[in-house]
């Protein structure tokens, strides 16, 4: 598949926090690719067009079947940076047989666009991309377990800066959690459990540089397909805040994910392993490229031919020695501890 | 039973309130189909097999990938009436190829099943029965629905009497749900969360009385949304005494359907209908449960189902379960 080739890719909330991340990560990967970024601040989204070339701002209007585009309007893609929560964007893509990215589920409240792919599923490709930082955690840590036999455990924590807080949608989001299912799913003793005691809800996981923090569970989607994948008896994702004022000076709100990993080696011995991933950028850098590695997959520009209709998690399209490569060429700095 | 060339139906969980119904349930539709009632009680599953008939039982193991069961046992289908919270269940259906119908997700708590069907798409069937009373509601508001050129909303309202709650596999099923203490409704075509005074709503039940309903959000709005264009979805329970028990007598249960629009004819109209069972909710959920098994299997409606993730209002036409209902004692009122 060759990019130049293909009818443009429409980013919604395309020039948000992560999207504009998002569409930049795109841009690098494929130069020739055509974007439409849509938002409801045409003049920011026309900047950021002007600024990626191949690239064009459009009005979106969710409270519109047609999303406010002109009726011979055609995309190769639709990517929902925001939560839609009138899944009108959904639709739209459906209609149009095009594949489909929503990013901004906890893993709570997929049930509309559960019913609406089953309801037609032979329509579109649509890809559950909730997954913490864009799925690029969910890969890194399939990609981290290729050496064990079996995975028994899988513990992520990770450490943001208090001043990375993301944007409107990311606020949004937060009220949807607060307002939606505030207990965290865990897998504990091979069971999913949507935890409300406080012994199930925090963890204590040491940082890459060894500091000490206290985690909380947080409601993303990697529990689910994490144990889907590996059938990991425990399975957990835990969030801890640094202070602004602990950065070393002229460091900018990085942020670091921790993953552990505890199975059976091919030898039957039992291991324990921890990577780090530390990135100096906001978090929503990361989750933009994995919207862009995830898109570039969709629309086979690597990796194989264009994905066909279905539901898909992150980690039943991508290839994790690939995201792991990229992330790494993008500067992200990953080690075995 | 090596003289029928079908193996069994596990119906794990059979020898409960609901799941023993349903089991009687599906003898009635299909008298030659041989079932296995799984329990953790191996006695109490035996009794129902008798009774049953065809039957046999078997002590399942939730907490073993391959359930407890011998490796010489094989099955046709899974049918789980508790909910398991490791979904070996699910993943020994997959591993076997086999039909896998639940009836006790709600909806914030599909994704660890939604998961194992996206890692391994094309292993089985998976029937999403946690509608409520197993497509029991969401199929007959479809049938109700055709009268409309244009839906604009559905409201359903059901009366669950605080006897009728279910077996010990339901009371699980409420205190797990606690955690996630509000749901999802759909509000002028945008969902939403509703929690406190906002998932309130007062209804009329069959008899006149006003009752104080809930939101309470299984499967039945998102497959509603999916298969209308009504804008404004939303399924109400009202947990207490149902209409029959205020005079002395025993529990029923109903079903409340409430929906708006534009008639065929351009007329606008409010439409309500009534489902009634007046021995309540289980004999219900049992047909639901029953329709759905022989569905999967391609007993009844079509083919067997081919691998993928489905609900219930897919697979099964609306007229034929209102009349399997029906012969079940369920009632059906316009009002």
């Amino acid at each position: 598949m060759n990019a130049s080739n293909l009818k443009p890719v429409l980013v919604i909330g395309g020039s948000g926090v992560v999207g504009r991340r998002a569409v930049k990560a795109l841009r690098e990967l494929h130069p020739e690719l055509s974007l439409r970024i849509g938002g409801r601040d045409v003049n920011k989204a026309a900047a950021l067009a002007r600024e990626l070339g191949h690239a064009e701002a459009v009005r979106i209007d969710l409270a519109r079947e047609d999303l406010g585009l002109p009726p011979d309007a055609a995309f190769s893609a639709v990517v929902v940076l925001l939560k839609d929560d009138s899944l009108r964007t959904m639709k739209y893509a459906q209609g149009r047989g095009v594949p489909y990215v929503s990013f901004s589920d906890f893993v709570f409240d997929i049930g509309p666009e559960v019913a609406l792919h089953i309801q037609h599923p032979t329509a579109s490709p649509v890809l559950f991309l909730g997954n913490f930082l864009g799925g690029t955690v969910a890969l890194a840590t399939l990609q981290f377990a290729r050496e064990l036999k079996k995975v028994h455990a899988i513990q992520i924590g990770a450490v943001f800066d208090e001043e990375d807080v993301g944007g409107p949608a990311a606020n949004a989001d937060m009220e949807r959690l607060t307002k939606g299912v505030p207990s965290p799913l865990i897998r504990k003793d091979g069971k999913f459990l949507w935890a409300t005691a406080e012994e199930d809800v925090t963890r204590t996981f040491q940082g890459a540089d060894g500091t000490h923090w206290q985690g909380r569970a947080y409601p993303l989607l990697d529990v689910a397909t994490l144990a889907a994948v590996t059938d990991a008896s425990t399975v957990r994702l835990d969030f801890a805040l640094r202070a602004a004022s602990s950065r070393k000076p002229g460091e900018g709100p990085g942020h670091e994910v921790v993953i552990e990993l505890t199975g059976e080696l091919p030898d039957g011995t039992t291991a324990h392993v921890r990577h780090t991933l530390v990135d100096g950028d906001v978090h929503s850098g990361l989750s933009g490229k994995g919207v862009a590695l995830a898109v570039e997959r969709l629309l086979g520009l690597v990796g194989g031919a264009p994905v066909g209709p279905g539901l898909y998690s992150p980690e039943g399209v991508l290839d994790s020695a690939h995201v792991v490569e990229r992330l790494k060429a993008w500067g992200t700095r990953i080690q075995r501890a | 039973m090596s003289s029928n060339p079908r193996k069994p139906v596990l119906i794990i969980g059979g020898s409960g309130v609901v799941g023993s119904l349903a089991a009687k349930a599906l003898r009635r539709l299909q008298p030659d189909l041989p079932l296995t009632i799984g329990g953790r009680d191996l006695s109490r599953a035996q009794a129902v097999a008798r009774e049953v008939g065809l039957a046999d039982a078997a002590t399942v193991d939730l907490s073993r990938p391959d359930l407890g069961q011998p490796a010489s046992r094989a099955y046709s289908a899974v049918v789980l009436f508790v909910k398991d919270d490791t979904l070996n269940s699910l993943r020994y259906a997959q591993t076997h190829g086999l039909p896998y119908l639940g009836i006790s997700t709600a909806l914030f708590e599909v994704a660890p099943e939604v998961a194992l069907h996206m890692h391994q798409p094309t292993r089985s069937p998976i029937l999403l029965g946690s509608s409520w009373l197993v497509g029991s509601t969401t199929l007959p508001a479809l049938l109700f629905a055709r009268e409309f050129r244009a839906l604009e909303s559905i409201a359903i309202g059901a009366v669950l009497d605080e006897q009728d709650v279910g077996g010990a596999a339901a009371y699980v099923d409420l205190d797990r749900q606690k955690a996630a203490p509000n749901n999802l409704i759909l509000e002028d075509g945008q969902w939403r969360w509703v929690g406190g005074a906002a998932a309130l709503r007062a209804f009329r039940d069959t008899e006149g009385n006003d009752v104080q309903g809930q939101a309470y959000s299984l499967m039945d709005a998102p497959s509603l949304a999916a298969a209308t264009q009504a804008k404004s979805i939303r399924f109400d329970v009202a947990v207490g005494t149902s209409a029959p028990r205020r005079r002395g007598e025993p529990f029923s249960t109903e079903i409340n359907f409430e929906l708006e629009g534009t008639l065929h004819d351009g007329t606008r109209a409010r439409v309500r209908h009534e489902l009634v069972h007046p021995e309540g909710q289980a004999p219900m959920t049992a047909v639901g449960v029953a329709v759905g098994v022989e569905r999967l299997l391609g007993l009844a409606g079509g083919a067997p189902v081919a691998p993928g993730l489905y609900l219930p209002h897919v697979l099964i036409e609306p007229e034929y379960l209102l009349r399997r209902l029906q012969e079940a004692g369920t009632r059906l009122r316009r009002a």
